[in-house]
């Protein structure tokens, strides 16, 4: 845990031994990129066929290797132009030595998945990937949203799977204002975290002219991978079915960076103005999550009131304390 | 990122507080004002007294101050609405009376649903005078705000937000008006009711009430028909008064001859354990 770490130790412990979206895999097409996962600073880089995920710090000098460049699959530390390659294999300095061992950079797990690179800052993750197989059809069309909220992880995944703000923070886009009941619903619960199920009447637009559809009743699918990841599915009676991916990584215990990818066989969906509609949405949500107070997600079910509606966040958060998170609130 | 799984008994202090515990349990059980009442019309207005976040909103003809939580989900009410005097939650939609007791979570689908009674928003004492909302937030203290007159309904009122103390800014005043010998304010005379408030007698009556928002910062309000005038000149001292050090105590400042209602002021604050 760095030492700057905003997070409890413990639960710092816990969430370093999960799987973290901390780019996408487009924004890292050669590197350096810099990331920041629960406090620690990476840099990410492209290097013969995989990426590099180690802790942005060159260990010649401490400099960060971020603000170097990449040259033929090598990060350049800015400073004295020490190489690094595969596996953060230090290569010495063009010219003049031959590989250093001793400065091999200190590389954290990482994967390349669902168009995500995705870090673990333990060797081994306690749960493997988020089952998003939809994501990698044929035919599927995609279009990602990228934000940083100044709200904890824990908040925004609450808030992803919850229905019953739908009507009131979305009612100027997708929410239906006259029909803000939520009928009871049952929560499954799996080995990597939670499901549901749910018939919800929303207002459908057209993605292209923006129009306005009208209520259209639909069927939601959660299904939640602890800690933070989210899956929903929306079967619509007139058009083909849309996929939701969405994860917060947690950049700090306080900030998030969002990571959401909408996906449909649909011919008709249209990734372009689709994302300009999910921005509208994003923001939304952003405004009424970041004055939530306090900022971390209480796991003591005390300290909130819970309602029916409410029984999918209870069950995340009896999950969340089951994995030993908030256990210890000194931070 | 996660509150504890097991919550430990909470202060009462608000979260990140500046002040001392002690001395803002002394602050709490003082009258505050927090805004103009006729900027409260119906709000929801939001305010930040002794690093409290509270709204403000108006059911029917009175106003009503909470917490600006709800208790549900914990979002901010402040962005909200106000509708037929019941203060409405952004989030999820819940409606509050003006006593703060939830009377409808539509997601339960029906207003006949009993909710449960914890569901209620946590209100502070409140009354209106001067033309001002003023505030308590501990449940002892005195019964009322300090009385500086009556300026009707239509008060005129003059506000700003300084970045130093509420005793500096009290100071400040005492100073610009001192016996009544300033060439910027002639015939000023200024008294000093509550902690942080009072009046100035000059061209006419105006009341003045300093809000505490946190250790280093306030909020100004003047009213009466004088009170742009005033204003003013309060505006012209804002950069002194912000460029002082803002020290704790107030006894560790050297005090001149001419300097008796400031240092009369600092041990009446002293007495009350307000600094």
């Amino acid at each position: 845990m760095p030492a700057s770490s905003t997070f409890a130790r413990s639960d710092w412990e816990i969430l370093a031994g999960f799987w973290h979206p901390v780019a996408y895999a487009e924004e890292v097409a050669k590197g350096p990129v810099s990331a920041t996962l629960l406090d620690v600073e990476l840099v990410l880089y492209r290097s013969g066929g995989g990426v590099v995920a180690a802790l942005d710090r060159c260990s010649h000098r401490g400099t960060k290797l971020s603000l170097g460049h990449v040259t033929d699959g090598c990060a350049v530390c800015p400073y004295h132009g020490l190489l690094f390659g595969e596996a953060g294999a230090c290569r010495g300095r063009p010219g003049m030595n031959g590989p250093l061992p001793g400065l091999n950079l200190a590389t954290q797990a990482v994967s390349e998945r669902f168009g995500i690179i995705w870090v673990c800052l333990r060797p081994a993750a306690r749960f493997p990937l988020p089952d998003w197989r939809e994501l990698e059809q044929a035919d599927i069309r995609s279009m990602h949203l990228s934000d940083v909220w100044e709200a904890a992880a824990s908040r925004h995944a609450e808030n992803f799977t919850d229905l019953a703000h739908v009507s009131f923070v979305h009612a100027s886009t997708f929410g239906d204002p006259a029909a803000p009941e939520i009928p009871p619903y049952a929560v499954e619960h799996d080995e990597q975290g939670l499901t549901r199920m749910i018939r919800y009447q929303e207002i459908d637009f057209d993605d292209v002219t923006g129009q306005n559809l009208g209520p259209v009743p639909t069927l939601y699918r959660y299904r939640l991978s602890l800690p933070f990841a989210t899956w929903l599915s929306i079967e619509y009676p007139h058009r083909p079915i849309r996929h939701f991916m969405d994860v917060p990584s947690p950049i700090s215990a306080r900030r998030s960076r969002i990571f959401l990818i909408a996906a449909s066989p649909d011919p008709r969906f249209d990734p372009h103005a689709y994302h300009s509609f999910q921005s509208i949405v994003n923001r939304e949500d952003r405004a009424v999550v970041q004055s939530q107070r306090p900022e971390e997600l209480p796991l003591d079910l005390r300290e909130e009131v819970h309602l029916g509606a409410d029984r999918f966040s209870v069950e995340y958060r009896r999950r969340l304390a089951a994995l030993g998170l908030g256990s210890d609130f000194s931070a | 990122m996660f509150g504890p799984a097991k919550k430990e008994a909470a202060t009462g202090l608000p979260r990140d507080c500046t002040f001392a515990a002690d001395r803002w349990q002394a602050l709490a059980q003082q009258w505050h004002p927090i805004a103009a009442a006729s900027v409260v019309s119906p709000g929801p207005v939001a305010a930040t007294l002794l690093d409290e976040r509270l709204v403000s909103w108006r059911g029917g003809d009175r106003v009503s101050v909470a917490k600006d939580l709800c208790i549900h989900r914990g979002a901010q009410l402040s962005p909200g609405t106000v509708k037929a005097g019941e203060l409405i939650c952004p989030y999820h939609g819940f409606r509050y009376s003006p006593g703060g007791a939830c009377v409808l979570a539509p997601c339960t689908g029906s207003a006949a649903t009993a909710l449960p009674a914890k569901l209620h928003l946590i209100m502070y004492g409140t009354a209106e005078s001067s033309g001002l909302v003023w505030v308590r937030l501990a449940s002892e203290g005195p019964p009322a705000p300090p009385d500086l007159g009556d300026f009707g309904t239509g008060a005129e009122v003059w506000s700003a937000a300084w970045k130093a103390p509420a005793r500096l800014a009290v100071e400040g005043i005492l100073d610009l008006a001192r016996a009544g010998e300033s060439p910027e304010a002639p015939g000023w005379r200024v008294r000093t009711i509550g902690p942080f408030s009072g009046t100035i007698d000059g061209p006419g009556r105006t009341a003045f009430a300093i809000q505490p928002i946190s250790r280093t910062a306030c909020g100004l309000f003047l009213a009466g028909a004088a009170a742009p005038m005033a204003g003013k000149l309060l505006e012209r001292l804002q950069p002194v008064v912000e460029s002082l050090p803002a020290t704790d105590g107030a006894s560790s400042e050297a005090l001149l001859a001419g300097d008796l209602p400031v240092a009369s002021y600092r041990q009446a604050l002293i007495a009350l354990g307000l600094d």
